[in-house]
C-alpha cells in the first residue's frame, strides 16, 4: 500500500469533526432564554447582547440571501452585539415543519428564532398555536407601520393579531416588452387579457395554481374577483357563495386555455418558468410581485432589457410578507431586536433598491417617518425604481387584498379539476 | 493451538463468517425499517405530525376515492413513463453492445469511458441541460431557427413538459441505456471470444449476429438488470419535476406534492401513495426474480 | 455489411455517443458564462464571469459545494467500511444462502425513494436529528451501502482467498492478514467501490432533502430550485458544480472499473 496511514487518519479525523458538528439540529446555547421585559425596550436590548439569532429564510435565490447577510449583520453586529445566522431552507414549510414537530416532542427552546413567513405557513403555525404572542406592533418601529391598512393587518385573510411583523410588500404585476407589445395594446383587465390571448393566439399564459405556483393562484383570484363584483365579498370564507360563483371562474379559464401558450394543455409551475418563456419568446407576457421593477430581474439576468412592468386598472392583489418568532424560540430577544432592525427607515430604503437584489417594497408606511434625512433616503428608493416600474399611483389604483385562506385550496385543487384536466 | 487456528484459516478466512453481514445489514434494516414503518404508521393515521392520532385506512380510502381525479391518470402515465423508458434504454443498450462488441470496432476504451462518464453525471444535471437544448426555444430551437427552420419557438416540436413524458421518457433512455450497455458488454466479456470470431466467420453481421449470439449471451442478465432500470424509474422524482407537464404527473411527484400541501391532514394519504408504490414495485421485481429462478 | 458501411454505422455511434455525453454538457458551460442568452441567439450576445465569481466569493452555491463534498466522502467512507466485512461474507464466507442474502441487499434500492424519504423525515424531526449532516449521510447509506456491497462482493469473488490461507499457515492473525494480505491486494476493487458509492451519494435528492429538513443544501437540492430559469447563469454553474466531482471520481478509476467488469452502475 503506497498511500502512507497518517495523512489518511488525519483527513478522516477532519470528516469526522465536520460531520458531527455539522449544521446541529438545535444547537442549543448554556442556559434558558434571559429574562427582559418588552415593554422595556432596554432590557430587550440588554438581554440579547452576545446573543445568536437564528433566522430560517428561504435560501434559494443567492441575490437575497446576499442582501440578508450584508443588510442585517453588520449592524446587528455593531449596534446591538447580535450575531446573525441565516439558515437557508429549501422551502418555508420546511420550518413550520420543524416547529411543529418540536412542538409533538416537546422541545423547548427550541431551533428556530425566526421566520421569513406569510400566508399559509403563517396559518399553519397559529393554527397550531405556535407564534409568540403581543410582540408585533409594541416594536420601537412598528410605528411607522399603517397597522389599520387591511391588506397588512391580515395576512392572506387571516387578522395578523400581533403575531408576526412586517417585512416587505409585494403586488401582482404583469411585465411586457414594448419592442414586441406596445403599451398601447396591452390588456387592462381580465376581460381584455382573455380578448387579447385570443387575438395573440399561444402568447400569454400564466402559471399553474398550487404548490410553488402561488402568483397563479393569485391571477387566478383576481379573475375571480373581476368576474364576480369586486374582492370585497372574498376576504370571508362562504362556502355557498363559492359554489355559486366558481363556475364562472372555470367558465373563464376553460374558454381561456385553448387560445394560451400549448392551448392550455401544460402551464409554467412557478413564476421563473414563465419569465424564462417570456424571455425566450414563447410568450409575451410574464408575471411578477416586485414592486421594485422588473430592474432586478433584468440584472439576474432573468428576462430582457427594456422589459416593463404594468398593472390591468384593478384587481391586482397585493400584500406582505412578515416575519414571526415561535412561541419556543431560543433568543426571543435577538429575534425582537432583528424585527426591530427590519423596520429601520433606512434598511427600509436599502430593499426597495432594485439594486438590493431583493426587489420588494416599502413594509413601513413612508409618510409616518418624522426624520426628513430617512424620509428623503425612502423617497430617493422609490425614485430608483425607474421609468420601467410599474408607476406607484397605478400600483395603489389597482390594488386588492387577498381572500381569505380557506379559497387557497379550493381554487388549487378546483383549478387542477376543471381547467387543467376539464377542458 | 497452532494447528488449530491453521485448521480454522483453512476453513474460513477472517471477517467472512456470516456475522461479518451484520454491521451493513442491521443498518440497511433499520433504515429501511424506520423509513418504511414510519411511513405505514402515518398512512394508517397514527404518529400524526399535529393533532391527535386516529387510526383508521381513511387515506387510503381517500386516496383510492380520487377525488382530485388526479390517482389514476398518473398511475397509468407513471407505468407508460416507466415501461417505455426501460424498453428504449434496453434497446439502445443493445445496439451499443452489438456495435462495440464487433472485434474490428476501435475506440472501445474511449467508448465505455464516456459511457461511464454519463453514469457519473446526476440525474439533476442531465435533466437540466435537456432543459437547455430541447425546449421549444432551446439550443436544438435556436439552431433550427438559425439556418431558417422555424421562425417561432412554437414551430418546434414539444419534446419537454409535454403531456406525453417524452422528455422524461428521453432523459431516463439516455441516462440508463449507458447503463444497461456496460452491464451487458461486461457479461459478453466474460464469454468466450471464439463465439463472435465464429459468427464472423461464418459470415453473420448486423441484426442476425445481434440475434444470434449478442442477445442470447447478454439477454438474461439485461432483463435483470432492465427490471432494476424498470423499479428506479418507476420510483424516480427529479427528471419528471425539471421535464414533466403540470399533468399527468408521475406518482412520485404527485406524492410529495400531497406530502408539501399546506394542508397537513393530506400527510397520511401521501404517506400512503407511498407505501402502495412501494409494494407494488417490490412485489413485481420480487415476481420477475422468481419467475427467473423458477425457469 | 461493405467497409464503408461498417464506417458509416461507427461514425453514427461515435456521433450519438457523443451527443448523450458531451454535447449537453458544452451547452451548460456556455450557458454558465453567458448572461440574457435568450431565443433566437444561437451564440450568446453577453458573457460574463459573474457565476464564477460568485463562486469564489461565497455564497449558495460554495457552501453547497462544501456540504456536499463532506456528506458524500463521508458516506463513501462509511459506505466501504461496512461493505468490506459484508462483501468477504458473501464473496469468500461460503454462506449457504448467499444468493438470496445479495438480493436482499437490492431490496433498498427497489423501494421508492419517496417513500423511504418521507417516512425517515418525520423519523428524524421526533428525534430532533431533522437538519443534521449526520442524518443525511445515514439516509444516503440506503442508496450506497447496498450498491457498495453488491460491487465489492462481484469484485470478491475472482480474489484468490489463497494468498490469505498461506499468510495463515505462516501463523498471521486475523488483523495482520487483512492489513497485510487482504487490504494491499482488494485496493483497486475498494476504490472503485467507494468512487461509485461517493457517486452515488452525491446525486441525492430527495433522501437529502427531506431527512435534512431541507436545511442540508447539497448541490442537488439547490440546483433543483435553480433550474426553473430565475438565473440561467448560475443554474449553469451550479450544474457544472454538480457534474464535475462525480465526473473526476468515476475517471479516477475507469481503467479499474474495466478491468473488474463490475456492473458499473450508481443505481441511484
Amino acid at each position: 500500500m503506497t498511500m502512507g496511514i497518517r495523512p489518511l487518519m488525519l483527513a478522516l479525523a477532519a470528516l469526522a469533526a465536520m460531520v458531527v458538528t455539522g449544521c446541529g439540529g438545535s444547537g442549543s446555547s448554556a442556559g434558558g432564554p434571559t429574562a427582559f421585559d418588552q415593554a422595556d425596550w432596554p432590557s430587550v436590548l440588554k438581554a440579547a447582547r452576545g446573543q445568536t439569532v437564528t433566522w430560517f429564510a428561504y435560501g434559494g435565490s443567492d441575490a437575497i440571501n446576499r442582501f440578508i447577510d450584508t443588510t442585517y449583520g453588520p449592524p446587528l453586529r455593531d449596534r446591538y452585539g447580535i450575531t446573525l445566522e441565516r439558515v437557508p431552507i429549501a422551502d418555508t414549510v420546511d420550518a413550520v415543519n420543524q416547529v411543529l414537530s418540536e412542538k409533538q416532542a416537546g422541545t423547548n427552546p427550541g431551533a428556530v428564532d425566526l421566520i421569513w413567513i406569510n400566508g399559509e405557513n403563517f396559518t399553519t403555525l397559529r393554527q397550531a398555536d405556535m407564534l409568540r404572542k403581543d410582540w408585533a406592533r409594541t416594536l420601537p418601529n412598528a410605528r411607522l407601520v399603517d397597522w389599520a391598512d387591511p391588506a397588512l393587518n391580515r395576512d392572506f385573510g387571516v387578522p395578523v393579531n400581533d403575531q408576526e411583523s412586517p417585512w416587505s410588500s409585494a403586488q401582482l404585476q404583469l411585465i411586457h416588452d414594448p419592442s414586441r407589445t406596445p403599451a398601447a395594446e396591452l390588456p387592462r383587465s381580465y376581460a381584455q387579457f382573455a380578448t387579447w390571448a385570443c387575438a395573440n393566439l399561444g402568447r400569454a399564459t400564466y402559471v399553474a395554481p398550487g404548490p410553488g405556483g402561488f402568483i397563479g393562484t393569485r391571477f387566478v383570484k383576481g379573475a375571480l374577483y373581476e368576474l364576480s363584483g369586486g374582492p370585497p365579498r372574498w376576504t370571508t370564507f362562504n362556502e355557498a357563495r363559492w359554489d355559486r360563483e366558481s363556475p364562472r371562474l372555470w367558465a373563464y379559464l376553460r374558454d381561456l386555455a385553448p387560445c394560451l401558450w400549448r392551448k392550455g394543455e401544460t402551464y409554467p409551475k412557478d413564476e421563473n418558468q414563465l419569465h424564462s418563456l417570456f424571455a425566450n419568446q414563447e410568450v409575451d407576457l410574464s408575471l411578477t410581485q416586485a414592486v421594485a421593477g422588473p430592474a432586478t430581474l433584468v440584472e439576474a439576468g432573468t428576462i430582457p432589457k427594456g422589459s416593463r412592468t404594468f398593472v390591468f386598472d384593478a384587481n391586482m392583489i397585493g400584500d406582505y410578507n412578515y416575519v414571526a418568532i415561535p412561541r419556543n424560540a431560543p433568543h426571543p430577544a435577538a429575534a425582537l431586536a432583528l424585527a426591530d432592525l427590519i423596520l429601520d427607515p433606512a434598511l427600509q430604503a436599502s430593499q426597495a433598491r432594485p439594486a438590493s437584489g431583493f426587489g420588494l417594497g416599502f413594509g413601513i408606511d413612508p409618510t409616518r417617518v418624522g426624520d426628513p434625512k430617512a424620509r428623503a433616503g425612502l423617497a430617493d428608493s422609490a425614485a430608483s425604481r425607474g421609468p420601467d416600474a410599474t408607476p406607484i399611483p397605478d400600483l395603489r389604483r389597482a390594488l386588492a387584498p387577498d381572500a381569505d385562506p380557506r379559497y387557497q385550496d379550493l381554487i388549487e385543487q378546483g383549478w387542477r379539476r376543471n381547467v387543467l384536466r376539464g377542458g | 493451538m497452532a494447528t488449530q487456528r491453521a485448521a480454522r484459516g483453512l476453513s474460513r478466512p477472517p471477517l467472512s463468517g456470516p456475522w461479518a453481514l451484520a454491521p451493513a445489514a442491521i443498518i440497511l434494516g433499520v433504515l429501511v425499517a424506520t423509513g418504511l414503518g414510519y411511513a405505514v404508521a402515518q398512512s394508517l393515521g397514527a404518529l400524526p405530525l399535529a393533532g391527535k392520532p386516529d387510526v383508521g385506512l381513511g387515506a387510503y380510502r381517500t386516496l383510492l376515492a380520487d377525488d382530485g381525479g388526479d390517482l389514476w391518470a398518473s398511475a397509468a402515465f407513471t407505468l407508460w413513463v416507466t415501461a417505455a423508458s426501460t424498453l428504449v434504454a434496453a434497446a439502445m443498450a443493445l445496439a451499443a453492445i452489438a456495435w462495440l462488441d464487433r472485434p474490428r470496432t476501435r475506440g472501445r476504451g474511449g467508448a465505455t469511458g464516456l459511457l461511464h462518464l454519463n453514469l457519473a453525471i446526476p440525474h439533476v444535471v442531465w435533466a437540466f441541460a435537456l432543459l437547455l437544448v430541447l425546449t421549444q426555444s432551446g439550443v436544438a430551437a435556436r439552431a433550427a431557427a438559425a439556418v431558417g427552420l422555424l421562425d417561432s419557438p412554437s414551430d418546434f416540436p414539444v419534446l419537454v413538459r409535454d403531456g406525453y413524458g417524452i422528455g422524461i421518457v428521453l432523459h431516463y433512455a439516455t441516462k440508463e441505456a449507458p447503463f444497461l450497455a456496460l452491464v451487458g458488454m461486461a457479461i459478453s466479456r466474460a464469454q468466450p471470444r471464439e463465439l463472435g470470431v465464429i459468427a464472423q466467420t461464418l459470415g453473420a453481421t448486423g441484426l442476425r449476429r445481434l440475434r444470434l449470439v449478442t442477445l442470447p449471451v447478454v439477454g438474461p442478465g439485461l432483463a435483470v438488470a432492465s427490471a432494476l432500470v424498470f423499479a428506479f424509474v418507476f420510483g424516480a422524482y427529479e427528471a419528471p419535476v425539471v421535464l414533466g407537464a403540470s399533468s399527468p404527473r408521475l406518482l412520485s411527484v404527485l406524492s410529495l406534492d400531497l406530502f408539501n400541501a399546506s394542508d397537513l391532514t393530506r400527510r397520511p394519504e401521501a404517506m400512503a401513495l407511498g407505501v402502495v408504490m412501494a409494494v407494488f414495485v417490490v412485489a413485481l421485481v420480487g415476481a420477475a426474480a422468481f419467475s427467473r429462478r423458477q425457469r | 455489411m461493405t467497409a464503408p458501411g461498417r464506417r458509416g454505422v461507427s461514425a453514427l455511434g461515435w456521433l450519438l455517443l457523443g451527443g448523450l455525453a458531451v454535447l449537453p454538457l458544452i451547452v451548460i458551460g456556455v450557458q454558465a458564462l453567458a448572461t440574457r442568452w435568450f431565443f433566437p441567439d444561437l451564440v450568446p450576445q453577453e458573457w460574463t464571469f459573474a457565476s464564477v465569481r460568485g463562486l469564489a466569493s461565497g455564497g449558495a452555491t460554495r457552501s453547497a459545494v462544501f456540504e456536499s463534498l463532506v456528506v458524500s466522502l463521508t458516506a463513501a467512507l462509511a459506505s466501504v467500511l461496512l461493505a468490506i466485512p459484508a462483501a468477504r461474507s458473501l464473496a469468500l464466507g461460503r454462506l449457504r444462502h448467499a444468493r438470496l442474502v445479495g438480493l436482499g441487499f437490492l431490496l433498498p434500492t427497489v423501494i421508492p425513494p419517496v417513500a423511504l424519504a418521507m417516512g425517515l423525515n418525520v423519523v428524524l424531526l421526533k428525534a430532533d436529528l431533522a437538519g443534521t449532516r449526520a442524518a443525511v449521510i445515514f439516509a444516503h447509506l440506503v442508496a450506497t451501502l447496498p450498491y457498495a456491497v453488491l460491487v465489492l462482493t462481484a469484485a470478491l469473488t475472482r480474489y484468490d482467498v489463497a494468498y490469505e490461507r498461506q499468510a495463515a499457515v505462516l501463523g498471521a492473525g486475523a488483523g495482520r492478514i487483512l492489513g497485510r494480505v487482504f487490504l494491499p491486494l482488494a485496493l483497486p476493487a475498494i476504490m472503485v467501490c467507494a468512487a461509485l458509492a461517493f457517486t452515488v451519494s452525491w446525486s441525492q435528492y430527495l433522501l437529502t432533502l427531506l431527512p435534512g429538513g431541507g436545511r442540508v443544501i447539497t448541490l442537488p437540492v439547490l440546483l433543483l430550485v435553480a433550474s426553473d430559469g430565475g438565473n440561467p447563469t448560475a443554474a449553469a454553474a451550479l450544474a457544472l458544480a454538480t457534474a464535475i466531482p462525480p465526473a473526476i471520481a468515476i475517471l479516477l478509476v475507469v481503467r479499474r472499473l474495466d478491468a473488474l467488469g463490475a456492473p458499473a452502475r450508481p443505481l441511484r
